[in-house]
């Protein structure tokens, strides 16, 4: 694990799409639009996002893949061995994936997350810290349907996803890493599961890049919560909006050793959060675990299921409380 | 009206939806868009309506819908005919696809009809076949909504439900015989305080009116709210069944259920239409559990229709249709 020299903010996932965009797509689906000009409004929607994360003062920039219809349907597109099928609902939320199928091994057939990093740092330049959100393999197999191992699925995801990575890290200077690990704040959850993490993650640590995991729509369950405030990782994301008593009841019986991310910002929903409120909850965590293991702010979860105005309001709102936060709580 | 007699066992039904024809949809087109006044809707909407009901007659259905020809999406229907909400913007529910989510801007309170004149339209259409009420629960408005005023979601949850008893108490009173409250987003938290706050939503819902009560879940994880739900005050669970490949099955079994039961047997998600012989066998399998007799179990799809091309739609309920009816005969119904 690295140690963080400053508090980084940033946002936990991905962006809504706007109406251009998403007529963009609709046109281009149905084969009226051409190859160049669909990149090309994809490339200028990702530059005005990054623009409205920078300009919001973040410290990271998250690619904000709007392009990408679920977390997992890239990797599907982009891998052999595997395909999608119909749809389920993504958690508690009115939002379906596809289904990943997989039917044998999987294998890369062409790099996905490298390119995508390599675009990100075409737009933003060589000095921006850069983050993609990618699935973990504990969701990504749990959420999947195979007649396969699923302990062995995650293991051979992540040998994939390691391999991807690697590679974004040398061809575009990635920076950072999220693996999204919802499954694990599931009512299906168990304590096993983040053995399954801690165990991947060994391959992980190999590459040259800070590691963030995130386990988002709620606060994890206590007992889960207790493994993952030890895991290897360089910041943990953890939900204190929703459920921050059973979070902080975590932290006082054990004084996590891993930095963590609050996310203080609700991503699912519209109603702004009250400075206030939200000091006085960093201000109880610290008063428990110290300044020196807050080393993030950020979101409960990606924006991509609130209106596009919404998340870039939030975006500003998370820049400005997070340099207050800094300022007045963190330093 | 033309009296219908229910057959005494394997009832044919729908869960609600079929898809749209092209008039409601330059409707619902031309309202979104304000070139037309509710009333105009309603009227273009009829025609939609009127083929719906005849399809369901064709393919043999029982207790038939209105096919929620006007309704946007089973949300925004109803909160933009209550006060208390706005319309909200696009967000996404998968791939390209959107609803505008609306927003709770003030306290929620009854403002007009929503769907008793669909609903008595098609009753008058139905050559005596009751007309199922279906509208969206309490629980499922407000998960998909966002929340501006309340600080209470239950408050919100509860001040749903009362704007909701009112149109189906009015339902009720023109002569509603089955009333179908649709909870889908229940089974996304499979908790027994999120399954304790549907249980007083739906009390004070149905509290006292005279119908067969039926509440309709899908898509989630069903067999783990199951033992939450079943001293719900309803006569009939809905659920999907083929679409995750009967699994709740022996859950049922297990819970000692006793209600009547919506038996999904075809899949709403995919294009092939299950074959006769199929949804017979499921219903042996059902019947093998030795929980509940054929008067009890209703056969309908796992979910509404709507996104299914219309004959794919259709075919599945003449085979629905025709396995009932099998059924009937085979286990001396007939």
């Amino acid at each position: 694990m690295s140690k963080l020299d400053q508090v980084e903010i940033f946002v936990l996932g991905r962006y809504p799409r706007s109406a251009r965009f998403r007529k963009v797509l609709r046109d281009f689906d149905d084969g009226k639009l051409s190859d160049i000009e669909y990149v090309r409004t994809l490339q200028e929607e990702i530059s005005y996002l990054c623009g409205v994360q920078i300009g919001a003062g973040l410290t990271i920039v998250q690619d904000p893949a709007p392009d990408e219809h679920d977390i997992f349907r890239p990797y599907v597109e982009s891998w052999r061995g595997v395909y999608y099928d119909g749809l389920l609902r993504f958690f508690d939320n009115n939002f379906f994936y596809r289904i990943p199928v997989f039917i044998e091994k999987p294998d890369i057939q062409k790099f996905y997350i490298s390119r995508r990093a390599k675009a990100l740092r075409d737009i933003v330049g060589p000095e921006a810290k850069i983050k993609i959100a990618v699935p973990g393999p504990v969701t990504f197999a749990f959420l999947s349907k195979t007649q396969l191992d699923k302990v062995e699925l995650v293991f051979d995801i992540a040998k994939l996803l390691v391999m991807d990575i690697s590679r974004a890290v040398e061809t575009a200077g990635l920076n950072y890493v999220q693996l999204d690990e919802p499954f694990l704040f599931d009512v299906d959850a168990e304590p096993k599961h983040v053995e399954l993490v801690k165990e991947y993650l060994s391959e992980f640590r190999k590459i040259n890049v800070r590691i963030i995991l995130a386990v988002y729509y709620n606060a994890p369950r206590q007992d889960i919560l207790e493994k993952l405030i030890d895991l290897p990782v360089d910041m943990l994301c953890i939900d204190v909006i929703n459920g921050a008593d059973k979070v902080l009841e975590v932290f006082r019986r054990k004084r996590p050793t891993v930095n963590i991310a609050l996310g203080l910002l609700n991503g699912r929903e519209i109603m702004i959060e009250d400075y206030d409120t939200v000091r006085k909850l960093v201000e109880k965590v610290v008063e428990i675990v110290g300044k020196d293991v807050v080393k993030g702010i950020t979101t409960t979860c990606g924006f991509e299921l609130i209106p596009l105005k919404y998340a870039i309001e939030k975006t500003v709102v998370l820049g400005r409380y997070g340099y207050r936060l800094v300022s007045e709580v963190l330093s | 009206m033309t009296e219908y007699r229910l057959p005494k066992a394997f009832i044919t039904t729908v869960v609600g939806s079929y898809p749209r024809f092209p008039e409601a949809q330059e409707a619902l087109e031309k309202r979104r868009r304000g070139l037309i006044d509710e009333r105009t809707f309603r009227e273009m909407c009829k025609v939609a309506i009127r083929k719906v009901v005849e399809d369901y007659i064709s393919a043999g259905i029982d207790l038939i819908s209105d096919g929620e020809q006007t309704r946007e999406d089973m949300v925004v229907h109803f909160t933009e005919r209550m006060n208390g909400y706005k319309l909200g913007d696009w967000v996404r529910i998968f791939d390209n696809v959107y609803f505008r989510k609306p927003i709770v801007v003030s306290k929620v309170e009854y403002r007009e009809q929503m769907i008793i004149e669909d609903w008595e339209y098609a009753q008058s259409l139905s050559q005596g076949r009751p007309v199922k009420f279906i509208i969206t629960g309490p629980y499922t408005i407000v998960d998909w909504s966002f929340n501006l005023y309340y600080r209470d979601r239950r408050e919100l949850i509860i001040d749903v439900a009362k704007v909701l008893r009112k149109e189906i108490e009015e339902a009720v009173k023109r002569g509603a015989k089955f009333v179908q409250i649709d909870e889908p987003a229940l089974s996304t938290r499979p908790l027994p305080e999120e399954a304790e706050l549907l249980k007083e939503a739906l009390k004070e819902m149905l509290h006292g009116l005279d119908c067969k009560k039926i509440v309709h879940i899908c898509f989630g994880r069903i067999e783990k709210i199951i033992p939450y739900i079943l001293d719900y005050p309803v006569d009939q669970f809905d659920l999907e069944f083929k679409n995750s490949n009967f699994r709740l099955l022996p859950y049922l079994k297990e819970y000692g259920y006793n209600k009547e039961l919506g038996f999904g047997v075809v899949d709403v998600h995919t294009l092939r239409v299950e074959t006769v012989e199929e949804i017979k066998k499921a219903v042996y399998e059902l019947l093998k559990l030795d929980i509940i007799g054929p008067e009890k179990i209703y056969l309908d799809p796992d979910c509404g229709l709507k996104r299914l091309p219309r004959e794919v739609a259709l075919e599945k309920l003449r085979n629905i249709a025709k396995a009932a009816q099998e059924l009937r005969k085979e286990y001396g119904y007939e």
